[in-house]
């Protein structure tokens, strides 16, 4: 037979464990192991269970927004067919969407912070994002790994988008292959 | 999502999980019991969210794998717009190189699967996750016969082209011949024979 110890969980915790292991059929005991054990596996393929469900929310992000997967190089050939302005147009529209919808859901008090956080869970291709400046006056950086000039303005439309809808409004825009700049003041 | 409440239940676990847990919270330098109670939080969190912790292993593996192979996420109106855009030899391309994204992911799912587990049930449990937009995913097989139908109200017929071909160069990859191709605007019905 197997051993058992307890342990002093959360009650709210412990109740939606419990909850679960019952709409499956399950004992307590036995859904806790389960758990517990595939919590174990993730963690043999050196990844946090915290990272996994980071990774979800993200999916469940692109999903609710409309953003499909697309490989990198047809990404890279579609956007070249296009003006740099249409490409950002569209973009913008997309980046001011997706703004609104972070401010519906997380407020308004932070948006570089919000920003930060939907670079992460939905531009892929930015491999770092720097923000630097006062509150009123910033530049945005992202450093992209696809070095087509035409997505770097895909990038820069998104983040102006994104950032109109917290009131900024972009002054200067610097593109280039694999690199976007925009500098932003606040609208008056 | 769970709220921390202050109140507290025992939960039974067992002995040798314990252990495992325990080794493992010091090497992330910290309590066990804590640790333990943190995993469960997080475990219990993605139940809220409707997903099992071994989808959420899957899902999270697959995404650092499509990272690593250069697939990006797009805002889906943009790429209709830019797929609209493109001349009957660019769209030809377009579908290629979905094909070619495809093959690549066969060939990924054989490889997952090459020392044990079944091939088709991999493409089972991965597609929906890769799927996300889809209202309806259906993958059925009878002896030789596979079967995938896709429904999406919502896509266009551009995107949908490319999508049967993406799906179709993952079918291919994984040792079967295509013997029927239907597609229309949010529809994909595609049959398959497996060849020897």
């Amino acid at each position: 037979m197997v051993r058992r110890k307890y342990l002093a969980v959360d009650e709210q915790v412990a109740e939606e464990v419990f909850r679960a292991a019952r709409s499956k059929g399950m004992t307590l005991f036995s859904y806790t192991t389960e758990l517990l054990r595939e919590s174990l596996d993730i963690e043999r393929s050196y990844m946090r269970l915290k990272e996994a469900k980071e990774c979800l929310e993200a999916f469940l992000l692109a999903k609710e927004l409309g953003f499909t997967l697309v490989p990198e190089y047809l990404v890279a050939r579609l956007v070249n067919k296009a003006s740099p302005q249409e490409v950002r147009k569209l973009s913008e529209e997309a980046g001011n969407i997706c703004g609104r919808y972070f401010m519906l859901k997380k407020g308004a008090s932070d948006p570089i912070q919000l920003l930060e956080e939907a670079a992460k869970k939905l531009l892929w291709g930015v491999t770092e994002l720097v923000v630097k400046g006062s509150d009123n006056e910033f530049s945005v950086t992202c450093i992209l790994s696809l070095r087509e000039r035409n997505y770097a303005e895909v990038i820069a439309g998104f983040i102006t988008g994104f950032l109109r809808a917290f009131a900024y409004r972009p002054t200067r825009l610097d593109v280039s292959k694999g690199m976007a700049t925009v500098l932003f003041e606040q609208a008056v | 999502m769970a709220v921390p409440s202050k109140s507290k239940k025992l939960v039974p676990i067992p002995e040798d999980i314990l252990k495992r847990m325990a080794t493992l919270a010091s090497k992330h330098g910290e309590g066990t019991f804590s640790f333990i109670a943190k995993t469960l939080e997080e475990a219990a969190s993605l139940l809220d969210m409707g997903i099992s912790v071994k989808d959420a292993r899957n899902l999270y593996l697959l995404v650092e794998t499509l990272k690593k192979t250069g697939a990006i996420v797009m805002p889906g109106e943009l790429i209709q717009q830019l797929l609209s855009n493109l001349s009957s030899t660019g769209r030809d391309k377009a579908l290629k190189a979905a094909y070619e994204m495809g093959e690549w992911f066969g060939k990924y799912i054989l490889a997952k699967t090459s020392s044990g587990g079944d091939s088709l049930e991999k493409f089972r449990e991965l597609m929906p996750l890769y799927l996300w937009d889809a209202s309806e995913f259906i993958i059925s097989n009878e002896e030789r016969r596979l079967k995938v139908r896709y429904i999406s109200p919502g896509q266009t017929l551009e995107r949908t082209s490319l999508l049967a071909s993406f799906l179709e160069g993952v079918v291919n990859a994984m040792g079967y011949k295509t013997v029927s191709k239907e597609v229309h605007r949010g529809i994909i019905a595609l049959d398959f024979l497996k060849t020897d």
